[in-house]
């Protein structure tokens, strides 16, 4: 039997990480949709923002009422928190492709969907990896509320447990490991990509 | 003759008015001939060019292309713009392929013909760099090869060497003067360098002040490769500069005070006063 820790956080890892993967193309495709229609910029894109603000834990109610107390609610508040940044970002990079670029491509041939994939998707993927690193907090926070609130297996019930039996050495042990996987995930994944695109375009000097 | 543009008017909102901006312009292009559109700025004849790309239609009159209307962007007309526009994700050979894979050209054949023109831009060794790598002029290049790639029946070049530096420029005007030599497109060049049109060019037409039309054809009766001291080239620049500056006045009395004018008489225009050294 591995330590319940491990277990816990393992279990915490995979919720993330389905959620996450969800948002991620949740975030991209409405950021898309956005960024490339007048209408719906008009309409969701003014509440893309503002929707932002709502704290992910408000949807757990919703979760609860259409999930259950279970995994699936975890990870749609994990997919509400984290799909907005990406979104947000997606839709600005989307936005931000230079008209020349886009006439060039347009010379050369490209239209329609050669030009959405082979201009446009390239064209965003440093929004899309700014996006996921906000996003990445987004969901931490996200996945922490789920699990206090909805006791099942993952780190969070680790901690709630800390505070029933009063040990605050394990609260602390917790938040510190919840602390560390955030970092070493942001830190090992998402920067080292970031840099790598950055670099590769040249908007950072190696 | 290749190209025709015939009676075509074009049209601008500006600030809620309506702005003519090309007016009644009729123009032919002959198969392989190097024509450069010069004019004070505003006067349309960037807007002409995009026309000709097929990124711009024109409100009144036709464009023919092998007496076919011309069609959509892309399709045997390619652009190059005032900076390079290159895709900033993809390699320079990437970059040179782009319009190749658009065309579905096999990814072998698309390869050989990228490297076949990166060579004729003498930058094969930077094949696999990205395009922040490299030098505004070398940009340049690769721009131009990634055009010339497609094999097109019509070049456009929209002030290609405007943001390069003087050395820079005329390398670069000499290298497109030999690849013109050595490919014989067609190409439709629009310059604010008279020095440059007249260097290249087989005619010149120069356009008028907003709203544009052609004023002048210029017939560049000087043999292949030319060379920017050519007193030929000199004297006719100094021709279509007399006529330019009229223009650039009118142009001027419109946004300015109604009583500017340019200065003239300074600037040795007049070819009697050289008495013979030009002969």
């Amino acid at each position: 039997m591995p330590p319940p820790f491990l277990l816990a956080a393992a279990v915490s890892l995979r919720r993330i990480l389905i959620g996450f993967g969800i948002a991620l193309l949740l975030g991209t495709s409405l950021g898309l949709a956005v960024g490339r229609s007048k209408l719906l910029e008009d309409t969701i894109g003014v509440l893309l923002v503002g929707l932002g603000s709502v704290p992910s834990v408000a949807y757990l109610p919703v979760a609860l009422v259409w999930f259950g107390l279970n995994d699936r609610a975890i990870i749609f508040v994990v997919v509400i928190g984290s799909t907005l940044p990406i979104a947000v970002s997606v839709e600005s990079g989307v936005r931000s492709i230079p008209p020349l670029l886009l006439r060039a491509a347009l010379t050369l041939g490209a239209t329609g969907p050669l030009m959405f994939r082979h201009v446009t998707l390239p064209a965003i993927v440093p929004s899309i990896v700014a996006g996921m690193r906000g996003a990445w907090a987004f969901a931490w926070r996200s996945l922490m509320a789920g699990e206090l609130l909805i006791s099942t297996v993952g780190l969070g019930q680790v901690l709630m447990r800390g505070r029933e039996t009063m040990d605050m050495s394990q609260v602390l042990a917790v938040i510190l490991i919840i602390g560390a996987l955030g970092y070493a995930v942001d830190n090992l994944i998402f920067r080292k990509l970031e840099t790598r695109v950055r670099r590769k375009w040249g908007l950072e000097t190696a | 003759m290749q190209l025709r543009v015939k009676g075509v008017n074009k049209w601008f909102a500006v600030k809620g008015e309506r702005v003519q901006v090309l007016r009644d312009v009729d123009l032919e292009v002959r198969q392989g001939e190097f024509l450069s559109l010069v004019g004070p700025s505003g006067c349309g004849k960037s807007t002409l060019l995009n026309m000709l790309a097929g990124l711009d239609q024109p409100d009144e009159g036709v464009l023919e292309l092998e007496g076919q209307p011309l069609r959509a962007a892309g399709d045997g007309k390619v652009m190059v713009f005032q900076e390079a526009a290159l895709f900033p994700w993809l390699t320079v050979q990437q970059n040179v392929e782009f319009g190749l894979q658009m065309a579905s050209v096999p990814a072998a054949q698309r390869s050989e013909r990228a490297l076949e023109h990166l060579r004729l831009v003498h930058l094969s060794r930077y094949a696999s760099a990205y395009p922040h790598e490299l030098s505004g002029g070398m940009k340049q290049r690769v721009a131009i090869a990634r055009a010339l790639v497609m094999e097109p029946h019509l070049l456009l070049m929209d002030e290609p060497f405007g943001a390069l530096d003087e050395q820079t420029r005329s390398v670069l005007q000499d290298e497109l003067q030999r690849i013109w030599l050595q490919t014989r497109k067609t190409v439709v060049f629009v310059t604010h360098s008279l020095a440059e049109a007249v260097l290249l060019s087989d005619r010149v037409a120069l356009f008028s002040a907003r709203p544009g039309r052609i004023l002048k054809v210029f017939e560049v009766e000087a043999s292949h490769p030319r060379s920017d001291g050519d007193p030929n080239l000199l004297l006719l620049r100094n021709e279509i500069k007399s006529l330019l500056s009229d223009e650039v006045t009118a142009l001027q009395q419109k946004e300015m005070d109604s009583d500017w004018t340019a200065e003239k008489g300074d600037l040795p225009t007049d070819m009697h006063r050289y008495l013979g050294s030009n002969i």
